[in-house]
């Protein structure tokens, strides 16, 4: 590896007290590259952080700026009048326009979709609205998005609103217009949601357990940040049903779920950011959660909030109801093996039989063997197996 | 894409973190790697990294190509060299590609194997990185050829691999059309083949493919 900082991110602490020594690395990754000297080339560039969320009506057929360029020119109306010949604008029309948002985003069911480059525009989804996130620096990632969406004009009046990624179509194999179709024919619902990660659901007690294979001490950080923030840690080890399995932030809802789930999660930070050990705080908001650069340099916030929905609706959601979207395409890829594993789990936790719970751990341990290296077995088949059956 | 250029043996002391690509090119003629390192940066339509590795060391290409691996971090990761010509959005095309199919490993349009083999190619991190022992990219044993067929058939194994043509990073070398590959190299993968590539590739047409 490049430098002491992977050295560290690399070997598995056991204890709170080797978390507390892990590194952070915000402070060196955020330098990008750096050129060596004598080298013509340029730096990386960091965009510019997020100023001003817009608060004007959009236009359909122009992706949506979360956060205006400063560097965007603005729009003199006597320049393009000395430069072409159309004709003023009807001053009602314009009026009329200015106080109502285009037809498209009349729709009750706003579903946008975040992109970051311009070559990522060609694999949207026609059937979402284009929402420019270049700019976007939060850690939060996409619920920064969320937040912003909720105070914006684009979503007020709609009785559904999201925003998912522009991978959507990648993940989930699914079109967005069959999305929204799944949508209405289940009416009534407070949220839709899906899991693109299908097999995580046979496998994993749940996907904290699950996030510990991803994430470098995934689990004493998620432990450390559930006591701070008065969470019940119970819910690291337990097994889930795959029902509420969800992954991807993929939800489109209501704006009560949105008033209920976001203040939800910002009272969850907020009070682990007080209450943490300020060198485990630091390692929360450090990009060794991400040490393979997979995720942009992502810090472990934002694989926690992902988590949290299945806590928040069986918490402070519990009234919401919830529809979750089946995704043929990834349902395809599960091998006979996946099928029975989530099979068997599901049915231990509903007939909450201990019994077949270890049964479904032991097949499992078997299959994690039989499809992983000897090394990923040694490092992690221990730690994502909890000595104690409990059922959410 | 930015480039940067710097020494093999300096390789270690910077953190090459990237949200994007990162394309690695080993050179040993640094007027060539310039030409064609600023044309593909300029070109690629799409954020990334193009480093160009001065093989200082004299390590070769699959040797300087694994510790550039094992020294970044990116979700993808490719390999080109001096002697490539890039076409317009070329990385940008085989980013589209890459996620429409699902791919795994891309194969450029190389102007040669018209796709039947990644000899510059574009690979998902996530997947490369559990290829081999010791986050090689390559296998180890190889020096100069048969690396990229040998990942190749990985990635068709896996059925990740992915050909866009207008992803163009042509290969320019007026003298290589005649060159010889390494003996050494052909003996290497004759081997590993006839054993499926440690027992993972069991058709034995595919892994037979470049024998």
């Amino acid at each position: 590896m490049a430098n002491s900082k992977n050295k560290i991110a690399a070997k598995k602490p056991s204890t709170s007290k080797e978390i507390a020594n892990l590194k952070p690395t915000t402070e060196v990754v955020r330098k990008m590259v750096t050129p060596p000297a004598g080298s013509k080339s340029r730096p990386l560039k960091r965009p510019a952080p997020v100023t001003q969320v817009v608060d004007q009506p959009i236009p359909s057929q122009v992706p949506i700026k979360l956060a205006p360029n400063k560097d965007d020119k603005v729009a003199n109306p006597k320049d393009d009048a000395d430069k072409s010949s159309t004709p003023a604008v009807d001053s009602k029309l314009e009026s009329n326009l200015a106080k109502q948002p285009p037809r498209a985003l009349n729709s009750p069911v706003r579903i946008f979709q975040i992109y970051f480059e311009g070559w990522q525009r060609e694999l949207l989804d026609p059937a979402f609205y284009p929402l420019d996130n270049s700019r976007g620096t939060s850690e939060l990632m996409e619920f920064a998005v969320f937040e912003q969406l909720q105070k914006n004009q684009a979503t007020q009046g709609a009785t559904l609103w999201g925003a998912l990624s522009w991978r959507f179509g990648e993940k989930t194999g699914m079109q967005g217009n069959d999305w929204v179709k799944q949508i209405l024919e289940h009416p009534g619902n407070d949220v839709y949601f899906c899991n693109p990660h299908v097999q995580n659901e046979a496998i994993f007690h749940n996907m904290w357990l699950q996030g510990e294979t991803s994430h470098p001490s995934f689990l004493d950080i998620s432990k450390a940040f559930f006591v701070a923030a008065g969470l019940d840690d119970k819910e690291l080890a337990a097994i889930h049903p795959s029902s509420v399995y969800s992954s991807a932030n993929y939800f489109v809802a209501t704006p009560k779920f949105w008033e209920l789930f976001i203040p939800y999660v910002r009272k969850v930070l907020v009070a682990a950011d007080k209450k943490l050990n300020p060198t485990i705080r630091d390692v929360l908001h450090s990009k060794v959660a991400d040490d393979k650069g997979l995720h942009g340099g992502a810090t472990y916030v934002p694989f926690i909030v992902e988590r949290l929905f299945g806590l928040f609706m069986r918490t402070e959601g519990k009234e919401l109801k919830a529809y979750k979207i089946a995704l043929p395409e990834r349902e395809r890829e599960l091998n006979v093996h996946l099928k029975l594993l989530r099979e068997m789990k599901d049915v231990a936790h509903r007939t909450q039989s201990a019994w077949l719970a270890a049964c479904w751990v032991n097949y499992r341990n078997l299959y994690l063997s039989q499809t992983n290296t000897k090394d990923w077995c040694e490092k992690y088949l221990r730690v994502i197996t909890p000595t104690e059956v409990r059922f959410v | 894409m930015d480039y940067v250029k710097v020494e093999l043996s300096e390789l270690s002391q910077s953190d090459w973190s990237v949200d994007g690509s990162i394309m690695v090119m080993p050179f040993t003629d640094a007027i060539s790697a310039s030409r064609a390192a600023e044309l593909a940066a300029a070109r690629s339509g799409a954020k990334g990294l193009l480093l160009a590795i001065h093989d200082d060391q004299r390590q070769g290409f699959v040797q300087v190509v694994n510790l550039a691996f094992a020294a970044t971090k990116s979700p993808w990761f490719g390999f080109m060299a001096q002697d490539a010509f890039a076409g317009r959005d070329w990385m940008a095309l085989a980013l589209q590609a890459l996620h429409k199919n699902r791919g795994v490993l891309l194969g450029f349009n190389d102007g040669k194997w018209q796709g039947a083999l990644a000899s510059f190619g574009l690979a998902s991190r996530a997947w490369a990185s559990t290829n081999y022992p010791n986050s090689a990219f390559f296998h180890t044993g190889y020096q100069r050829h048969y690396a990229d067929a040998e990942l190749t058939v990985l990635a068709l194994h896996a059925q990740g691999y992915v050909y866009e043509p207008n992803s163009v990073l042509v290969e320019v070398d007026w003298a290589k059309d005649g060159a010889a590959v390494n003996a050494s190299d052909r003996a290497l993968y004759r081997q590993r083949a006839a054993w499926g590539f440690d027992s993972r590739v069991k058709d034995t047409t595919l892994a037979n493919m470049f024998a």
